[in-house]
């Protein structure tokens, strides 16, 4: 099981506390603090970490190098920005946006196509490449938000999943897919070509308490216990902080044979201890 | 056969949020999205599995449910129309219209009109309604604080039916109601700002109902906040008092020592399809089934009358 560092402490996110979040947050402040404590991490021996596409994380994967043997696994899009468009100036806002945003070349391959059907299907890569750093290295994962997947799964537009999951590899990245409802999504995965599924990872909630563990833990436990083409990466590991022993949560983990965990802390002495304990 | 026939007035966020939800909670629905923006039109017919109308003349057959997540100017126009097609339920996104609406013909009518006060639906304030004994409140204070307003906003978002009163104090007014019980009140030192908008940007005031002094804090344009915050602290005539926000219920005693806290992982609410939080899928819940927990028109304009109060 391969172990990647969570970045909600980088951004005063913490879903079981508000408080705890925005206190994170300030010893983030800047991207080479961040960049510190990811190389830090790695060198305690974590695999690779994951970073969204927001203002500062946008910048992070460019700006040092990793290991060739390290992964970096980068998110998109970022949600409040987005949420903050559409709350201020309506959903063809956020259209116009991507459209200005985008380069001319982008546009001009790109786009055509979208303004003859409308479906937005076509119009995804350009959004990815809005997303994505050009200097992005090949072979990272490249997922899509939860809100995002989950907003999708909800609209019944299973076809645009497997279409970011194409955009993302003619890029030559690796497709994930971020998600609160995964047994819901692997119904739709199923219907994806093998070749995909192949290179595709879903990152979803599990731990021993079942927080954010939707539809429940039972159900989801047995989703994890079931063999798949694709790989799976538990997050919310430690319920956000909030578990009643973080040796429970680690030890509850390391029943489901998991392909990958991702978790994060503002303390690199609990970085350790949990990369031990998860090792061990 | 289709199993329920929904209506969706206004395809904006909140109009993609509750398809999305009811296309997941429900087996087989045909759905129906009135949307009077053509641009939102000519976009939705390609991307979305519903018939799209922009005419709601043309639709004259009853809905089992109507879902009405329209600018606010419409909602009352846009209701009054369902109850008379004969729409057996009828949801209204919050804030339900604006202070000077002609409402009698809705009250007339208001067993079959819920308003969407999502808030009442987070596990915290579950389980506030199951626990406090309103007799033994003499403190109610609540706060709404975020930075979703950078800059003006353009339309009917810069004008009196928007501001944070109606956006996002509508919320915190409406849990008052809601745990506390109240119908009357008295409104007293009111203060209004507007900083980046046209309109109330930073809002506080005091009101009395019951022997509960309420204090009222709403701000957002406070760029402290990634996330919206709401805070709720509720004095007990002991001394003691909670403090709650989205994740947690403290008790603390009148020294301020911890004694409670429960988090939201104590909570681990479950819902069997999560979009943007566990409420908003609860209360669509809420709308196909007992309809028990979301607000009633009767509530939902005392709420409107404690906002005409504030902002005159």
């Amino acid at each position: 099981m391969k172990q990647i560092l969570g970045d909600n402490q980088f951004f005063g996110i913490n879903h079981n506390d508000l408080e705890k979040g925005n206190k994170t947050k300030e010893q983030f402040s800047s991207k080479e603090a961040i960049i510190e404590f990811i190389n830090k991490s790695i060198f305690i021996g974590l695999d690779g970490y994951m970073i969204n596409s927001n203002e500062i994380g946008f910048k992070i994967p460019t700006s040092f190098q990793l290991p060739s043997s390290k992964e970096i696994h980068y998110s998109v899009p970022y949600p409040h920005k987005y949420a903050s468009m559409v709350n201020e100036n309506g959903m063809l806002y956020l259209l116009k946006y991507i459209f200005k945003q985008s380069s001319l070349s982008s546009l001009i391959f790109k786009s055509p196509k979208f303004l003859f059907t409308r479906n937005v299907k076509d119009i995804l890569s350009v959004i990815i490449d809005l997303e994505i750093p050009t200097k992005l290295p090949k072979n990272s994962y490249v997922y899509l938000q939860n809100i995002v997947t989950d907003l999708v799964l909800g609209l019944k537009r299973e076809d645009l999943l497997l279409e970011f999951c194409n955009a993302v590899r003619r890029k030559g990245y690796k497709p994930g897919l971020i998600t609160l409802n995964p047994t819901r999504l692997d119904v739709v995965i199923q219907k994806f070509p093998i070749e995909v599924q192949k290179d595709l990872v879903v990152c979803f909630n599990i731990n021993v308490t079942g927080f954010n563990v939707f539809p429940s833990r039972e159900i989801v436990e047995e989703y994890v216990k079931t063999k798949h083409n694709y790989k799976k990466i538990g997050m919310g590991i430690l319920s956000s902080g909030g578990a009643h022993s973080i040796e429970d949560s680690i030890q509850y983990i390391k029943t489901l044979n998991l392909d990958y965990v991702v978790y994060g802390s503002s303390n690199l002495k609990n970085i350790e201890a949990n990369y031990n304990a998860l090792k061990s | 056969m289709k199993e329920k026939s929904i209506v969706i007035y206004g395809f904006g966020r909140m109009g993609l949020t509750h398809y999305a939800i009811l296309n997941q909670l429900i087996d087989n629905i045909d759905v129906t999205i009135v949307d009077l923006d053509k641009k939102v039109n000519f976009i939705a017919k390609k991307n979305v599995r519903a018939k799209i109308e922009a005419d709601n003349n043309k639709l004259k057959n009853a809905f089992d449910i109507a879902i009405i997540c329209t600018p606010p100017m419409y909602h009352v126009p846009t209701v009054n129309y369902c109850l008379k097609r004969g729409d057996k339920t009828i949801f209204v996104e919050k804030p339900f219209g604006g202070v000077n609406e002609d409402y009698s013909f809705i009250e007339e009518h208001s067993d079959r009109v819920k308003i969407g006060f999502v808030m009442r639906f987070l596990p915290v304030i579950n389980w506030l309604k199951e626990n406090l004994v309103v007799d033994d409140i003499i403190k109610f204070k609540g706060s709404y604080f975020s930075n979703s307003i950078v800059k003006k906003p353009k339309g009917w978002r810069n004008g009196n039916y928007s501001g944070v009163c109606n956006e996002m104090g509508s919320h915190i007014i409406d849990l008052s109601v809601y745990l506390l019980g109240f119908k009357e009140f008295q409104i007293s030192n009111k203060k209004i700002k507007s900083i980046v908008s046209d309109t109330d940007d930073i809002v506080t005031f005091n009101l009395e109902t019951n022997s509960i002094l309420c204090e009222f804090h709403f701000d957002w344009v406070n760029k402290n906040y990634r996330k919206p915050v709401f805070n709720l602290e509720i004095t007990l005539k002991d001394g003691n008092y909670y403090r709650v926000d989205q994740q947690k219920v403290e008790l603390f005693d009148k020294d301020g020592e911890l004694l409670t806290k429960i988090t939201a992982v104590d909570f681990a609410a479950t819902v069997p399809y999560y979009l943007r939080g566990v409420e908003f899928t609860r209360q669509m819940q809420d709308v196909i089934s007992k309809q028990e927990t979301l607000a009633s028109v009767e509530e939902a304009l005392i709420t409107r009358r404690i906002i005409k109060n504030i902002l005159g």
